[in-house]
């Protein structure tokens, strides 16, 4: 079964990895495991990019192999890959790489992998927790740095409160309804009538838990915690390959194992929508380090693809999917930027660093604006297409309200967006900024921002992206 | 002409300068800088000699929509181009604009490149602003437009210039959601994204009738139902670019701030996103809901010209005054809008253009005297006219025509605009007349102010007159202010038979939703 490749192959490599690197068998692949971890999760990214169509089960429907399936593990296995290219640098200049980081990298995202096309819950839970399990160790990975520290304590903490609630979920959902395959489930709660209260609590239990590690407000605390604290690599690579796979591994549940109870959870993600679109609008003013910043960024941008699928619909699935893959990659392009901040050899990540950057590196504050831009939602770059679309899904199906709130979130989230860029092109810098830039860094703030620009011109047609996205949510739903 | 996709071009060209002024001009020397202006003026001028080729080839006679451009966009949108008799007069504008623009910046000297290359994206936004056929991509250059604007005040403005570019931005953006939550409705109730249908294709936005029965909402009964509602989604954006009150507070602020250029965009242009909203989207498409409407908008221009020009008496600031004149003036856009009857609509149309035209004269002019002083203080100034008898003359001519005088395109656009209104609201048309009044007051007190008496400011003796420059930008627009006074069919030929063709449907519709106008009634 191709669906498997991925998981396996990541997992292989990794251990593999690890038993050289442990044992120190070959020094020349110890010092190359970021490239090969790097180089590995490219090509699995591409292989299943571009792998069969349809969709297969595995292990009695245990394991799923469809669009949606395959997209988030070209996705996931994309992020990885280039947070492990541009983050060698960067941890060679704070002087913390060793080997074990790639594998650590590769594993949380073997974790995802399965959970996305996972059809059983506790299958799922495994997935989100040997993920979690390397991420937690991934933020505290710089030890010298008493904000890792707390980072990874909080992360910890409230992550191990998310996963026993998803936990507990899953044990009234088994005693509602006798299993715990999402196919069995279904089944179970279509033939019964009503919806049980076990049954409904569960459900609300796994809502809340998924929730919480995608960091969707108001279970979104630690996110700008673990933003500031953990190293900038292991953030850039929670807020994309993470926070999105959890997403989708939500999608998964909730349209494959509890579309029955759909009027039950659809006001649930509504309520998480609308709360978290306000949450991050108000907390990214006056916020004054960038990386908190983009914690709050990232809150908001999960909120909007939680209104896609708090829509319920096919298009709004396939408008949160794109929008995940949208705003990840300009996180991508954005974190790239911030890895290469330093003064003094130090790194810094104030926004008031960042003034006068239009008239220091005038090319890098255009490509930093437009991915701006594309986070605020504003025409003409891509971010402005995912929003309209999932917008759009939800009037479509009839949630004018929330579409509404959002809309004033997106008003007020602006001028946090907006502030980055008076900052960066209105502000006179005090002090020089130097930019560690390597090749992989400028390669990846130049692509982002190329992609979010020239993917909204006609001709290019976005590069498939909504097309490929729209494949995923019909399979998903049938 | 067309497989040259001439509108594409024209939209297209400026964008590219930018993105040729952007990338490949190095350095920040007194070479490059002159270089970054010229290449700016080149491309704003081959713009608008290009845009003459749209006029010459333009048939007036036909209300539907020419040079349309169609091609798939993304995901189901479409990339959809083309101009009708309302379009067209704003696309020659802006392509004129332009260039004048570039050259009142002549004398900058700071980040040079960045300026001419946000001129030139703002032209590509604007242009688009007038000529896409799409509704998304109507937005598209619509909130386009507002992140070059934000930079241009942001960066090279005076005073609270940051105060000033947030305020414009964050008014906007309110109109924009409003704007794009409505769009996404009207989406996904008719089918299409498409203004209008061409060949091909089943119907557009124009052809589909928006449900308009009562219902309740919250308790409160909304009269005309749907259209209502995305009638003032649509009211809100426009109402805020127009602007009308109470909606105008931020363009003061932005016109005071910012940069001359920029304030020649902004009033010259961009304030006529609203006006020409209103008559592509509001009026066609939610006919019922403009009937509901009118007399609550006729109403609020009313209040926007009487008080505007109330606020206009006691500025202390050329370019703060101009702003309240500007909301002063187009309320007489608006009202005539939504009278909409063909004088009114004629009025309207040909008082925007006249606007457009005047106040880019004023700018201009205050930007003049900000060059020489270094303020716009109307205290600061004081007997001009002995040492600046062309400047003065110049600037007599655009007050007058905002007062409406007779021969001048200002008198034309108010006289139509009240006569419309006239008929459906005499007492708006009073009203409005009134403001008129307290229009010659400000306008003929300010000229004293500034040109006449006896010079008595030190710092002013040695002033010069405009020079060859200055004149270059300001006569051409004095000699549109008349000729367009005496000879207004020039430009009401072209939007003349769009208008008579819109009220045609607008009839139709009313004849076909009998039951409501008698409601109504």
């Amino acid at each position: 079964m191709n669906g498997l490749v991925p998981a396996l192959s990541t997992l292989i490599v990794g251990l593999s990895l690890y038993a050289i690197g442990q044992l120190s068998l070959a020094e020349r692949i110890r010092a190359l495991s970021t490239q090969i971890c790097a180089a590995v999760a490219l090509g699995l990214s591409v292989y299943v990019a571009s792998a069969s169509i349809g969709t297969d089960r595995a292990f009695s429907g245990a394991l799923i192999d469809d669009p949606l399936a395959r997209m988030a593990h070209s996705m996931i296995l994309g992020a990885t890959a280039v947070v492990l290219l541009i983050s060698k640098g960067f941890l060679i200049r704070r002087a913390v790489l060793n080997f074990e980081y790639p594998i650590l990298v590769l594993v949380a995202a073997a974790g995802t992998i399965v959970a996305v096309s996972s059809g059983n819950l506790l299958i799922t839970y495994v997935g989100l927790e040997l993920c979690a399990v390397a991420i937690y160790a991934l933020c505290a990975y710089n030890t010298r740095s008493p904000r890792a520290a707390e980072a990874a304590l909080k992360f910890v903490v409230l992550g191990g409160v998310a996963s026993s609630l998803f936990l507990y979920g899953i044990a009234l959902i088994y005693g509602a309804t006798g299993s715990i395959a999402l196919t069995d489930i279904t089944a179970a709660l279509a033939a019964e009538e009503g919806v049980g209260l076990i049954g409904g609590i569960g459900l609300l239990l796994v809502c809340i838990g998924m929730a919480s590690k995608a960091a969707m407000a108001p279970f979104h605390a630690w996110m700008p915690d673990v933003a500031e604290g953990a190293p900038i690599p292991v953030a850039a690579f929670v807020a994309t390959a993470i926070v999105a796979a959890t997403a989708i591994v939500l999608v998964r549940l909730l349209f494959q194992g509890f579309e029955p109870l759909m009027a039950v959870w659809r006001p649930v993600m509504l309520a998480l929508a609308s709360v978290s679109l306000a949450v991050s609008a108000i907390g990214m003013i006056g916020q004054t380090n960038l990386r908190r910043f983009l914690g709050y960024a990232l809150i908001g941008q999960l909120g909007c693809a939680a209104l896609g699928i708090g829509a319920g619909t096919e298009a709004g699935v396939a408008s949160a999917m794109t929008h995940l893959l949208v705003f990840g990659l300009a996180l991508l392009g954005l974190y790239a930027f911030l890895m290469t901040m330093e003064r003094d050899g130090q790194s810094v990540s104030k926004i008031s660093d960042l003034s006068g950057l239009a008239r220091l590196y005038p090319g890098q504050a255009a490509l930093l604006g437009l991915l701006t831009l594309s986070l605020a939602g504003l025409p003409p770059v891509a971010g402005f297409f995912s929003k309209l679309l999932v917008l759009w899904a939800t009037v479509e199906a009839g949630h004018l309200v929330v579409a509404t709130l959002a809309g004033i979130a997106m008003i007020v989230g602006s001028f946090g967006y907006l502030w980055i860029i008076k900052v960066m092109y209105v502000d006179a810098h005090e002090e020089t900024l130097d930019l560690q830039s390597g090749p992989f860094e400028r390669i990846v703030l130049f692509g982002a921002a190329a992609v979010m620009l020239i993917g909204a011109f006609p001709l290019v047609g976005g590069f498939g992206v909504h097309e490929a996205s729209q494949a995923a949510a019909a399979a998903l739903i049938e | 002409m067309e497989d040259l996709k001439l509108l594409s071009l024209i939209v297209c060209l400026p964008l590219l300068g930018a993105a040729l002024l952007a990338g490949v001009l190095r350095g920040d020397d007194a070479a490059a800088q002159l270089n970054a202006k010229r290449f700016a003026l080149l491309i704003t001028t081959a713009t608008f000699f290009l845009s003459l080729f749209l006029l010459t080839g333009f048939d007036p006679e036909n209300p539907d929509f020419q040079f349309v451009e169609d091609g798939a966009w993304l995901g189901g949108l479409r990339y959809k181009l083309g101009l009708d008799g309302i379009s067209l007069p704003f696309l020659m504008l802006t392509a004129f604009i332009f260039p004048i623009c570039v050259l009142a910046s002549w004398s900058l000297a700071t980040r040079v490149k960045e300026f001419m290359a946000l001129l030139l994206v703002l032209e590509s936004m604007i242009i688009g602003v007038f000529a896409s056929l799409d509704i998304v991509l109507f937005f598209v250059f619509f909130e386009g437009a507002l992140i070059p604007m934000f930079l241009l005040i942001g960066i090279w403005g005076g005073g609270q210039r940051v105060y000033a570019a947030f305020k414009f931005f964050l008014c906007s953006m309110v109109g924009s959601i409003a704007l794009l939550i409505a769009l996404a409705y009207m989406a996904s109730d008719a089918g299409t994204t498409c203004i209008a249908a061409c060949a091909g294709e089943a119907a557009g936005l124009l052809d589909h009738q928006f449900a308009f029965e009562n219902f309740t909402l919250a308790g409160i009964e909304i009269v005309g139902g749907t259209q209502t509602l995305l009638w003032l989604a649509f009211f809100i954006s426009f109402a805020v670019k127009t602007p009308m009150w109470p909606f105008h507070t931020w363009l003061p602020d932005a016109h005071a701030a910012a940069p001359i250029a920029a304030s020649v965009v902004l009033g010259a242009l961009m304030l006529k996103f609203g006006g020409y909203g209103f008559l592509r989207f509001s009026l066609p498409m939610f006919p019922v809901a403009t009937d509901v409407m009118a007399a609550f908008a006729i109403a609020l221009s009313l209040v926007a010209i009487v008080y505007a020009s109330l606020v206009a008496l006691m500025q202390e600031d050329l370019k703060r005054l101009f702003a309240y004149l500007s909301i002063a003036q187009m309320g007489f856009v608006t009202m005539g809008i939504f009278a909409s009857n063909k004088q009114a609509l004629d009025g309207a149309v040909f008082q925007m253009l006249s606007h457009g035209i005047l106040i880019a004269g004023l700018f201009l002019c205050a930007g003049v005297l900000q060059n020489r002083s270094k303020s716009t203080e109307i205290s600061a100034f004081g007997g001009l006219a002995t040492r600046m008898p062309i400047f003065a003359g110049a600037m007599l001519l655009f007050i007058l025509a905002v007062i409406g005088l007779p021969g001048t395109s200002g008198f034309v656009g108010e006289f139509l605009a009240i006569i419309g209104v006239f008929q459906v609201a005499s007492w708006a048309a009073f009203g409005a007349a009134l403001g008129l009044v307290i229009s010659a007051g400000y306008g003929i007190w300010v000229y004293r102010r500034v040109f006449l008496g006896s010079l008595l400011k030190e710092n002013l003796k040695q002033i010069r007159d405009i020079d060859g420059r200055e004149a270059a930008l300001i006569l051409p627009l004095a000699v549109l202010v008349v000729a367009l006074g005496v000879y207004p069919t020039a430009a009401s030929d072209l939007f003349g038979p769009t208008i008579d063709a819109m009220l045609e449907n607008l009839e139709e519709v009313r004849a076909s939703t009998t039951d409501f106008a008698q409601f109504l009634q």
